[in-house]
């Protein structure tokens, strides 16, 4: 209040100010370093309670990765931050219940638990959490949220294709003897066809293969997993769209990390000059991507990043790409993209093993 | 009447990726790839060098170059008669880079500084001559579809060459159209040719960038999106006299090559190869692959074309009958380095004036300069005549 007095009956601004000044932090940061997280989330989470049945102001404070304090609600953002404020109780509720009971989740899982409550966008969401995670100095996985499984793996004597675990550390070990290269598709569709196919008509050849997709750009996840194989001396190769797309997820694969692993990696296909139909022209933001992706390629030596080099070159000059598609209606198609990387498997996978 | 080419000289890994465009000055032929290099290849000395020996590379651009044009031209400077050779590059970063030399001696090849809209999203350079030496042009497609137009000047000294552009005109962009292929006629009053991924070709005048003609594909096929047709534009080039036009289109995934008449808009015909298949065909096909290079010869009676289907045919434009083939393979070349990614595809073709080449024959007889992705060159000439 003002020192010189005022009158009675402040404007209502006023008293929203007052009550501005009178809130009290509940503090989500900086909590005892020998809390557990699940301690903590509970600590916050008796807090609120606490002040709400005592209707007394408050509001949540929390840090952000930049070291700037976040407060909710905050004063003069009330619509946006009032919002923000519920969905962290929300997120808070949910991740308490999940840490006892033992459940794992995503970011994506907890999102469809109220989507009106992030204002139907899933990035509003992952911000909350990962400022909550900073702010108790948690990763996200100690709030038991681990990426979503997207890539899927599959080899001979798999019962059917399965998600890449979380944990797949133990289940490389367990495949890891019996697998002499890995196969990275970039489409779930040629990837199920695939699967099929090796299922029914597969060799004795194809056993020490292990097909993955990550269904187009791979998740961290999946990135992961393939890392972990190329480091353990597996040979990966991948069969991917012609276009800037196929390349620039080849690429995300392989510059996951840094190391030799790197060396392992090779683009097998498809090459927009292999192919005889299905060309299509490319449109303004694939000769951007193309012409940007070129730049940052521009002083590449080693000889896998120039034949990367060379096929975006060449779809920019042609003004083309070539799309492993697979249109299940037309059968003679799907026939021949599975064809087209078995015979490439053969040649220069299979070959070179036994050589 | 069927005629007679000789090879003269090839040479393997000419590049260390696809070789995309040649032009050939009195001195020089110029190869320019995928690499970023442009090389200069000595036209000057006899049949029996190695030409990796005669050879002076630049790099010009990392991301690599995938056209390029020249100018030369023999200039009276200050009383002084000095010749100078323009190169235009279009490279994959977007910039348009010029260089220049003086004389023969491509040692000291000189960039010059382009405008800012040259540095970007530009694509192809194409330099006007004029006839009459009144007002040079430089015209460059721009990978929205636009077109700009500069005054080129040449002044200075024969120790100090200026070379100027000055921004006369620029037409803004077709709407989602890219301008695959562009050429300039070399006559009075010339005219610029673009052609645009939705299969049109349109023809403007130099000075002014008026439109006077839109030659529209006839492909029945379109693919839904009307930016894009599947009859790709990919060559134009005019004539040495300017008055006809030659398109090389895709048609599926055979080549065809269409004539037209530049003043009155008409098509006059197109070449087509003789085809045995006695299946009713409406239009034939020059090549049976997709074209990538057009060249004229200096009286305008033969066109050379080339492409996917890796030969090359000659053309007599009297009667659009195909006069020669030659077909590219990688046996061409004594030693053999060719990786997975190579391929013979001829990229590029031009034709040699008669007096060019050193070798024997070659002052009577023309050439020919093919390009390939399977990194080589290739110089054929006319058989006959020494």
């Amino acid at each position: 209040m003002g020192v010189n007095g005022i009158e009675a009956g402040a404007s209502l601004q006023d008293d929203v100010s007052k009550q501005a000044q009178e809130f009290v932090d509940v503090k989500c940061f900086d909590l005892p370093l020998e809390l557990s997280v699940l301690q903590k989330l509970k600590y916050i989470n008796e807090q609120v309670l606490k002040l709400f049945l005592a209707c007394s102001p408050f509001q949540l404070t929390l840090r952000a990765k930049t070291g700037s304090i976040r407060c909710f609600p905050s004063v003069g953002h009330e619509d946006r931050s009032l919002m923000k404020f519920t969905a962290i109780i929300t997120l808070i509720k949910h991740l308490i219940q999940n840490l006892e009971s033992g459940i794992y989740t995503t970011k994506r899982h907890l999102y469809y638990q109220d989507v009106e409550l992030f204002q139907k966008d899933q990035s509003e969401c992952n911000q909350l959490l990962d400022l909550l995670a900073h702010s108790l100095k948690a990763s996200i996985t100690q709030l038991n949220i681990y990426p979503n499984q997207k890539g899927m793996m599959f080899a001979l004597g798999f019962d059917d294709a399965i998600l890449i675990p979380i944990k797949y550390q133990s289940v490389i070990e367990k495949i890891h003897p019996h697998i002499r290269s890995v196969v990275i598709v970039e489409k779930d569709a040629i990837f199920r066809s695939l699967v099929s196919c090796i299922k029914t008509q597969g060799q004795e050849k194809h056993k020490g293969i292990l097909f993955v997709t990550g269904k187009g750009f791979p998740d961290l996840l999946t990135k992961s997993f393939i890392w972990h194989l190329a480091c353990s001396g597996l040979p990966i190769y991948g069969f991917m769209d012609s276009d800037i797309y196929g390349i620039l997820i080849f690429k995300s694969y392989r510059e996951f990390n840094k190391g030799v692993a790197t060396e392992r990696f090779t683009f097998l296909g498809c090459f927009i000059l292999e192919y005889q139909h299905g060309f299509m022209a490319i449109n303004s933001r694939d000769v951007s991507l193309g012409v940007s992706t070129l730049k940052k390629f521009a002083s590449v030596e080693d000889q896998e990043a120039l034949k990367w080099k060379r096929e975006i070159q060449r779809g920019l000059y042609l003004h083309k790409k070539a799309e492993m598609n697979v249109i299940s209606e037309k059968i003679q198609s799907d026939y021949s993209t599975l064809h087209y990387i078995l015979a490439k498997i053969d040649s220069e996978i299979l070959q070179l093993q036994w050589q | 009447m069927s005629k007679q080419y000789i090879s003269t000289n090839c040479v393997s890994g000419a590049h260390n990726s696809d070789i995309f465009d040649v032009a050939v000055v009195n001195k020089y032929t110029i190869t320019v790839g995928s690499d970023g290099y442009a090389r200069f290849w000595d036209n000057k000395l006899d049949e029996i060098h190695n030409p990796k020996d005669h050879c002076v590379s630049h790099q010009i651009d990392p991301t690599g170059i995938h056209h390029i044009n020249t100018y030369e031209n023999t200039l009276n400077l200050n009383g002084d008669h000095v010749k100078v050779v323009l190169v235009g590059f279009g490279c994959f970063s977007g910039y348009t880079k010029i260089s220049f030399f003086v004389g023969d001696d491509v040692s000291g090849l000189k960039e010059i500084k382009v405008p800012k809209e040259l540095q970007k999203s530009s694509w192809t350079p194409i330099f006007y001559k004029d006839p009459e030496s009144k007002q040079d042009y430089l015209v460059v497609t721009q990978m929205d579809g636009g077109i700009v137009l500069y005054k080129l000047d040449i002044t200075g000294s024969k120790d100090e060459i200026f070379i100027e552009l000055t921004k006369q005109t620029e037409l803004k962009t077709i709407e989602g159209s890219f301008p695959i292929s562009v050429d300039v006629s070399q006559v009075v009053d010339g005219n610029i040719a673009v052609g645009y991924t939705n299969g049109d070709v349109v023809l403007y005048t130099l000075e002014t960038l008026k439109v006077i003609n839109s030659f529209h594909s006839t492909d029945l096929q379109t693919s839904g999106n009307s930016k894009t047709s599947n009859a790709v534009p990919r060559v134009v080039t005019f004539s040495p006299g300017g008055s006809v036009l030659a398109v090389a289109r895709d048609n599926q995934n055979s080549g065809s090559i269409t004539l037209y008449d530049v003043k009155y808009g008409e098509n006059v015909g197109t070449l087509t190869k003789p085809s045995h298949s006695t299946s009713a065909t409406v239009g034939g096909f020059a090549h049976d692959g997709w074209i990538m290079g057009l060249s004229f010869d200096d009286e305008g009676e033969l066109l050379g074309s080339c492409g996917f289907d890796k030969c090359v045919r000659i053309w007599n434009l009297d009667d659009k009958e195909r006069v020669a083939t030659l077909n590219l393979s990688a046996s061409d070349f004594e030693d053999t380095d060719q990786t997975e990614m190579d391929s013979s595809i001829a990229s590029g073709i031009s034709f040699i004036s008669k007096g060019t080449r050193g070798v024997s024959g070659g002052d009577n007889n023309h050439g020919i300069c093919v390009v390939s992705f399977d990194r080589g060159v290739r110089w054929y000439r006319q058989a006959g005549g020494i």
